[in-house]
């Protein structure tokens, strides 16, 4: 083994927003082991997820491309996937032992995508999942993980109904640690480990659950732009399935069950940070902790009932942000508690991996390496991260609710946007209405005050026409954004063959 | 406290502010419990003598009529189902004991059910859905046979054997229906299948032949674990369960449930009825469903200006029916207790019912199924100083009352209906929505129409009536419309008069101000028939000796008896 190449984990949560983090100042959050990431390396204040759900995230990671390269630039489950070069099939490569544990979300299922081995459990329900063959043989009731009512993609908050010991965040911990006993040590490890927390079900352990519960929790955000409720304040379905047809996927709830929520969410944190604490304490007791390059990340946000939405697909802060933390092998020599407000996002991950690795970056990347900004230079930078996302006809996010009735055609392509965003500012073009919004998004983290009728817009409508230039879906003729261009969730001609969306999955 | 003080429920301008939103520190619950005091409670015990009865009337039941059918609707298009796969699947879901204004659409202060907000909010939400007699076994009689009371024959409470002309499993299993019941039955002879093809029956969780009770006893190997927790079956203690959650007969209904619908018959439809017992004491939701009810401001009970004075002592009432008639004080601190356990055995079953939705959403069942919750009636929970059921009052004979089409059957969203409508009418609603005929032995009505948003033709009132349940002088019958109830208390002659819709508490006595003639000239139409002498056709005739089965409605060899208050 190279006395250069560190070892390598790479921690990701499931929907956790970029203010859910002690050191972004949370309120009441307590997350000390991912504090500690970041205060012993960098933070990225301006990380963010190109296209906010599950799977178009988790290409991006997985392959360093933008999602206009790869191709899906809005959620669709199933879709087969051949990527030219992976994140784990270019560590391997290099020499790296390679392991996957918890969720990936990619398909077909069980594609291994350059990891050496995964164990695998994409959620707490489904077929072919480590997490749930292990549960069942401990408590061999019928579907028994889901068993407490709460919704995999809702919003109901509770304790979970299983001792903490039986969680998948729990497993996931042991897996890696079992991971870490018995791995090869004549060459370095990257370990991806993927938690499904804290995607619905919002359902901590109890202890986690009444932590939070019991205090007086942040109000959800309305932003000056948002339309008032127009629907029902009770009855709306606890998956949210129907509302995305009739409300927009909008909701607001009752301060009780917001309250619970929001516990909720905040304890699936708070006990993921306590799982990792125990992974850092073994890992430092096997004097792995300094050799080991940590990068945490999640795959997007959720909006918590920020601005009347729950969930992701939005390009707002909550949904589009992420906490984006590296912490160097001490080695490096690297500056600490470094907090930078260069625009970075999930594709830069596989290339400072490969960088940190002495690998060789493929060209099929369009990310870069952050591997100089966490030691501390300044090189030149993009000026601006482009984010976007689609949702396609008969997808479940295009409105409708069942495959028997598509939504009414106006709604049809109702929902996509793209959006920029730099050091301060983030601009966002709803591509279907044409509606710009313009944050300050250093003094207005929340977005509660759009800035776009008292701004210069030209400037961002330039650099996005520049970015939408070569698009086919004809966003723009190269001197205008054209509104109400019929999209999907995959950029055209970038579909495999015989593309059908199939069932929506998340 | 920001998030507490936002909104108050929308559905009910009139709620009184006694209902308003208020949350949730434990310091203030206790202060507001210190605050309370027993002074409420005066007067000291006086006993009662129960009148002298006449002896029961042994009754001639004429042999069962041949079965006839109302002719069947005319095809409408909005149900297309003569092939077979067309034909929706059937979830009927009962609760026990829950009250109408005990779910959250209907503008409950604190009371969390999101999955039962969901099935309203996505179909019809009935508001003035009734218990036409409103304690178990009358009220699982009118469910399961179509008929209101006075047809039916069970005017009261006792567990006489049953032979009705047509059931509604019996129908839909002859309509080609796998019919499967989960749960309480609670109809004699016991584990006679009133056309269920199987019955996993629990109506309990005491007793012997209990399907849940076997289960448990083979987990924890105790005698009568499941009532070990020590609050009473039909009392008013409330604490949290000493078993958890996964141990519940709540829980074990849904996981039976969810075990059938993975092993039913495919190449027919279904019809599943998931019949939990909760939240019918004994009130023992599992600790989080407690507590996170105790640590919130509970409504207080509701107090009418027409109540009896209290004559009992200031505590002593039992924890189980007894020598009081199921009323009276009890400390304000064994209120929040009764209350909050109330509450969370209701969070408890809507969560449940959330995670069967789950599997059927997850199995592409949701949209394939016709689904109907109600309650078999519901619960006093302290209100005007009464426990329990029988009444005739909104807590009592109110229930939640919901109903959903698949989507592909073209029923309109978000309909709330206040026509008057019954238990009755849940039979020949599920028969129509199936294409099925109707039995002629069926009176209740269709809620089709309704469900579309079409209340012209509806029935002008319903009639609904309890004989004296725990006192003898508690008979009653009543009278409700969109907005109005007119009560008539048969033993005392006692006429009460709510407005509904301002007072949905009932606290307010309208009966001096208001003309009662028409209601009159309606109830005496409605008894002018009876064999208990209720009217001459005149007028109504208070004190008329009255039986839990109308006299000449008797199954032979069966003895009636009367309540000893």
């Amino acid at each position: 083994m190279p006395d250069t190449q560190p070892h390598i984990l790479l921690i990701m949560t499931d929907q956790q927003r970029n203010d859910a983090l002690g050191i972004a100042d949370h309120p009441v959050l307590q997350t000390p082991s991912m504090d500690w990431i970041g205060a012993t390396g960098t933070r990225f204040r301006r990380g963010y997820t190109e296209s906010p759900a599950c799977i178009p995230a988790r290409r991006v990671l997985m392959s360093g491309q933008a999602p206009c390269v790869n191709g899906m630039v809005g959620m669709i489950g199933g879709m087969h996937w051949d990527p030219p070069a992976t994140l784990a099939g270019e560590l391997g490569k290099a020499g790296y032992e390679t392991r996957m544990i918890g969720k990936i979300h990619l398909f077909p299922q069980r594609r291994r995508f350059g990891f050496d081995a995964m164990e695998l459990a994409d959620s707490t329900r489904g077929e072919g999942n480590d997490y749930l063959d292990w549960l069942h043989g401990e408590i061999p009731l019928n579907r028994w993980a889901m068993a407490h009512g709460a919704t995999p993609n809702g919003w109901i908050g509770r304790p979970n109904h299983l001792p903490e010991e039986l969680t998948h965040t729990f497993w996931c911990v042991s897996r890696a640690i079992n991971f870490l006993e018995r791995r090869d040590t004549s060459q370095p490890f990257f370990l991806n480990l993927s938690f499904i927390d804290p995607h619905p079900p919002f359902t901590p352990p109890k202890f986690f659950f009444d932590r939070y519960a019991d205090m007086e929790l942040p109000d959800p955000v309305i932003g000056d732009w948002v339309e008032p409720w127009k629907g029902p304040d009770r009855g709306i379905d606890p998956e949210v399935r129907s509302e995305r047809r009739f409300y927009r996927r909008g909701m607001n709830l009752d301060p009780l069950p917001m309250h619970y929520m929001r516990a909720a969410y905040f304890g699936m944190i708070s006990h993921i940070d306590m799982q990792l604490s125990r992974l850092f304490q073994y890992m430092r007791d096997k004097s792995l902790l300094e050799d080991t390059l940590i990068v945490f990340v999640s795959d997007h946000g959720e909006m918590l009932g920020d601005h009347y939405h729950i969930a992701k697909s939005f390009p707002f802060e909550a949904s589009a942000g992420i906490p984006f933390l590296i912490n160097p092998p001490e080695a490096w020599g690297a500056p600490r508690a470094q907090v930078l407000d260069q625009p970075v996002g999930l594709q830069d991950i596989m290339p400072t991996l490969i960088d940190a690795a002495g690998g060789e970056i493929p060209s099929s990347v369009t990310g870069r390496s952050l591997v100089p900004l966490v030691r501390g230079e300044s090189p030149a930078w993009r000026d601006a991260l482009h984010l976007e996302y689609a949702s396609g006809a008969g997808s479940e996010l295009a409105l409708g609710t069942t495959q028997d009735e598509p939504p009414p055609a106006e709604q049809q392509w109702a929902r996509g946007w793209h959006a920029l965003v730099n050091d301060s500012h983030k601009y966002i073009w709803e591509s279907q209405t044409g509606q710009e919004l313009l944050f300050d998004v250093r003094n207005d983290p929340f977005e509660a005050h759009d800035l776009s009728a008292q701004s210069d817009l030209g400037p961002w409508r330039q650099r996005l026409i520049e970015q939408l230039r070569d698009r086919p879906e004809g966003f723009t003729d190269g001197s205008q954004l054209i509104t109400g261009r019929p999209h999907d969730h995959m950029v055209p001609g970038l579909a495999p063959p015989n593309y059908d969306t199939g069932p929506p999955v998340f | 406290m920001s998030a507490a003080q936002a909104c108050f429920p929308r559905f009910r301008p009139g709620l009184p502010s006694t209902l308003q939103f208020g949350i949730f520190r434990a310091p203030r619950r206790l202060k507001s419990f210190l605050e309370k005091t027993l002074t409420r409670a005066r007067g000291a015990f006086s006993a009662r003598s129960a009148a002298a009865l006449t002896s029961p009337p042994t009754a001639q039941v004429e042999p069962p009529a041949p079965r006839r059918y109302r002719q069947a609707q005319p095809a409408d298009g909005i149900h297309r189902m003569s092939q077979d796969q067309s034909r929706p699947n059937v979830l009927l879901i009962i609760t026990d004991q829950q009250r109408g204004d005990c779910l959250g659409i209907d503008g409950h202060p604190v009371l969390q059910t999101p999955a039962m907000d969901w099935l309203g909010a996505s179909g019809t939400f009935f508001r003035r859905g009734y218990s036409e007699s409103p304690s178990c076994i009358p009220a699982r009689r009118v469910l399961m046979s179509g008929r209101p009371p006075d047809e039916d024959g069970m005017v009261g409470f006792m567990s006489a054997p049953w032979d009705p002309p047509a059931t509604l499993a019996g129908e839909l299993r002859a309509a080609g229906y796998e019919t499967r019941m989960v749960g309480k039955l609670h109809l004699h002879p016991k584990r006679h299948r009133f056309g269920f093809d199987v019955l996993e029956l629990a109506d309990s969780t005491r007793a012997d032949d209990n399907e849940y009770l076997d289960w448990l006893q083979g987990e924890f190997p105790l005698d009568r674990w499941a009532m070990a927790h020590g609050a009473t079956p039909n009392g008013w203690i409330g604490r949290p369960n000493h078993l958890p959650e996964e141990k519940t007969h709540t829980f074990w209904c849904v996981s039976r449930a969810i075990e059938y619908l993975e092993k039913r018959d495919p190449s027919c439809p279904f019809f599943l009825n998931v019949s939990f017992i909760d939240p019918h004491p004994p009130m023992t939701p599992p600790d989080w469903f407690y507590d996170r009810y105790a640590a919130l401001d509970l409504p207080e009970p509701a107090m009418g200006d027409w109540m009896e004075p209290w004559e009992g002592p200031p505590r002593g009432i039992p924890a189980e029916k007894g020598p009081y008639g199921q009323r009276g004080p009890i400390d304000p601190g064994a209120m929040h207790n009764l209350r909050a356990a109330y509450y969370g055995m209701i969070n408890h079953i809507d969560m449940q019912l959330s995670r069967l939705f789950q599997y059927m959403r997850d199995n592409g069942l949701l949209e394939e199924t016709f689904i109907v919750f109600v309650s078999d009636h519901g619960e006093m929970l302290g209100d005007h100083q009464m426990y329990s059921k029988c009444r005739a009052f909104d807590a009592s004979a109110r229930v939640p009352f919901l109903a959903r089409a698949p989507q592909r059957m073209g029923f309109p969203r978000e309909i709330v209906c206040d026509q008057p409508v019954g238990l009755q009418d849940v039979m020949p609603t599920i028969l129509e929505a199936v294409g099925a005929p109707i039995p002629e032995s069926v009176s209740g009505r269709s809620l089709l129409p309704l469900m579309r948003g079409d209340d012209a033709d509806w029935r002008p009132y319903l009639h609904g009536e309890h004989c004296g349940m725990y006192r003898y002088v508690d008979g009653n019958h009543w009278l409700v419309d969109t907005r109005y109830k007119y009560i008539w208390m048969s033993q005392t002659g006692r006429e009460l008069f709510f407005d509904l819709h301002e007072d949905p508490l009932e606290e307010r006595d309208l009966s001096a101000q208001a003309d009662l003639s028409p209601w009159r000239e309606h109830l005496i139409e409605k008894l002018r028939d009876r064999p208990e002498g209720f009217t001459d056709g005149q007028r109504l005739i208070p004190g008329q000796p009255h039986e839990h089965m109308i006299p000449t409605m008797v199954p032979p060899g069966i003895t009636v008896t009367r309540p000893k208050l």
